[in-house]
């Protein structure tokens, strides 16, 4: 099925809150294979909403997008259960007291039938996607005592436990120590050797620019969509950003200085 | 007939504490906790139409508690349509217009209803625990047997909707329902809780104790558990205060759980 259709398309995509403040304007995007994208571009420009629209949480205004084939109005539902995703940690309410396990199931259990009762295997899949991110051993720990890193890894657990073919990330470097960051990024290169496709909001494109295959500037429109060395380039980045961006080469690799922080 | 009397009461008061443990804590960890205050007047507006209906002749039967659990429902419902899209700060502002907007409407009534009839409305801001219906406390039942059922089937559900509700519904879950039916059950048990004890004595122990236990606790089912020993402490050191000396229960109940409550945060913080 994945291989007769595109894994995403964006046809004129038009996201507009309401009535007035449009949030994606005129997007239009083709993946037709696994790749590893990174989508930035500044506070507001639409990147947590560009996610939401692909799992069919936020409905289009204008134009439509495909997932794997499904439309991501109609058939929302499917989508879901070929994608993984890992929000903004921000989002999550850390009063709630849930074991890293529980957490994970998250992943599978909406998945099942009523009575969503986890099965020994389904425990089994939690306790292998744990290993997998290198948090074997802390899933009787309760979520919100772990360090930002690691809760980032039990978001990443629960959004891989059900082996999606697609992986989308909302800022999962944000808040997290660098040995974490690495790890993360170099988890997500296996996934992608292994064929998931994966699209990562990231603030900042420097620990990430080595690891992927497709940029993609971001600002209410598609800025520039390519290969690293396409879009890095300071124009192009100054366009998206609304002032001046410097980028710099070192060891082959391009960065761009910004001065934009995330709030 | 004493000993019967303050039997109701304790059983009355054991099933507002279940109420408590079970509607509040999805209350509080929902962040809304201000739900809790808006429904107890939104109930007391509905009243307030309702004894007038009544009393007016319009409505042949007593309509005070239809009115005060229509008005509940009616909050909760705007409430959970506002919260849709998940914006917790959206339904708190709406909580906050519907309550404005009932204690308008109770204001409003009260006016035109007859002063023997006034105290049915005032019951529901100050209830006393000994005046609670057999009614009453079978109403508290059936909603706790209720809630019970609802959460021993679906209490990853609403814990999932609590802790991460586009998390939720980006991994498959339908989360409008549970949505939905999280905050139309709270509604419906602040407005029974309300009508049997009051609203002040509401407020005192729906709130405070499950926060008090979400400090504490380690997993769902010991805020639950907590939750429901620091509530029955709060009411029932309220009631047997009550009978050895002349001071209100609610006060009572409400300083105990507002005790409770700043003890844990001293817990949390050492602990931290
Ligand atoms: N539910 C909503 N209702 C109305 N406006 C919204 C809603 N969600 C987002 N917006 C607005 O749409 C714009 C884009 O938001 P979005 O969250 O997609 O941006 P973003 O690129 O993810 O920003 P950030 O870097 O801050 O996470 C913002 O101006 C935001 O205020
Ligand atoms: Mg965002």
């Amino acid at each position: 099925m994945g291989s007769e259709h595109p894994v995403i398309e964006m046809n004129s995509l038009w996201v507009v809150y309401d009535h007035t403040h449009p949030a994606l304007v005129d997007v239009s995007v083709v993946v037709d294979k696994p790749e590893f994208i990174i989508v930035i571009g500044p506070n507001g420009a639409g990147k947590t909403t560009l996610l939401k629209v692909l799992l069919g949480m936020i409905k289009p205004t204008k134009g439509w997008a495909r997932v794997f084939g499904f439309d991501v109005v109609r058939e929302a539902e499917e989508i879901r259960r070929l994608t993984g995703y890992v929000p903004q940690r921000d989002i999550i309410n850390f009063e709630v007291p849930l074991s890293v396990k529980d957490v994970v199931l998250m992943g599978l259990l909406p998945k099942k039938r009523i009575p969503r009762i986890p099965s020994s295997s389904d425990l089994k899949r939690v306790e292998e996607a744990l290993e997998f991110v290198g948090m074997g051993d802390l899933w009787e720990e309760k979520f919100s005592d772990l360090s930002g890193g690691q809760q980032q890894r039990v978001l990443l657990a629960r959004a891989l436990v059900s082996e999606p073919k697609l992986l989308l990330l909302d800022e999962p470097l944000s808040a997290v120590d660098v040995a974490s960051q690495d790890a993360i990024l170099r988890i997500l290169r296996h996934l992608r050797e292994e064929g998931t496709t994966i699209v990562m909001v990231s603030h900042d494109i420097n620990p990430v620019v080595e690891y992927v295959d497709k940029i993609m500037l971001l600002n209410k429109r598609v800025v520039a969509y390519g290969t690293p060395s396409e879009v890095i380039r300071e124009e192009v980045f100054s366009e998206a950003y609304g002032y001046k961006v410097k980028i710099i080469e070192h060891a082959g690799v391009c960065y761009a200085i910004t001065g934009d922080v995330h709030a | 007939m004493i000993g019967y009397i303050v039997l109701r009461a304790a059983l009355g008061l054991a099933l507002i504490a279940a109420l408590s443990a079970l509607a509040g804590t999805f209350a509080v960890l929902r962040g809304l906790s201000f739900i809790v205050a808006g429904v107890a007047h939104a109930a007391l507006g509905g009243a307030a139409l309702g004894v007038f209906l009544s009393s007016s002749g319009i409505l042949p039967f007593d309509a005070s508690l239809y009115g005060a659990i229509g008005a509940g429902l009616l909050l909760a419902l705007t409430a959970a349509y506002v919260g849709e899209r998940g914006a917790v700060g959206e339904m708190e502002t709406a909580i906050g217009v519907a309550f404005a907007l009932a204690m308008c409407v109770a204001v409003f009534f009260m006016y035109y209803i007859p002063p023997e009839q006034a105290p049915k409305i005032w019951g529901f801001l100050v209830g006393d625990v000994m005046l609670l219906t057999d009614s009453d406390v079978l109403l508290l039942l059936c909603i706790t047997l209720a809630w019970l059922a609802m959460v021993a089937l679906f209490h990853r559900e609403f814990t999932y909707i609590v802790f991460d509700i586009e998390g939720a519904e980006a991994h498959g879950l339908s989360v409008r329902r549970y949505h939905y039916a999280l905050l139309l059950m709270i509604a419906l048990s602040v407005t029974v809780s309300t009508k049997a004890i009051g609203a002040i004595i509401v407020y005192a122990v729906m709130i405070a104790p499950v926060a008090a236990a979400a400090n504490i606790s380690s997993s769902m089912k010991k805020v639950f558990g907590y939750g429901f020993i620091f509530a029955s402490t709060a009411c029932f050191s309220g009631l047997l205060l009550s009978l050895v000396l002349d001071i209100s229960p609610s006060a009572v109940a409400g300083i105990v759980s507002a005790s409770i409550y700043l003890t844990t945060l001293f817990i949390k913080k050492g602990v931290r």
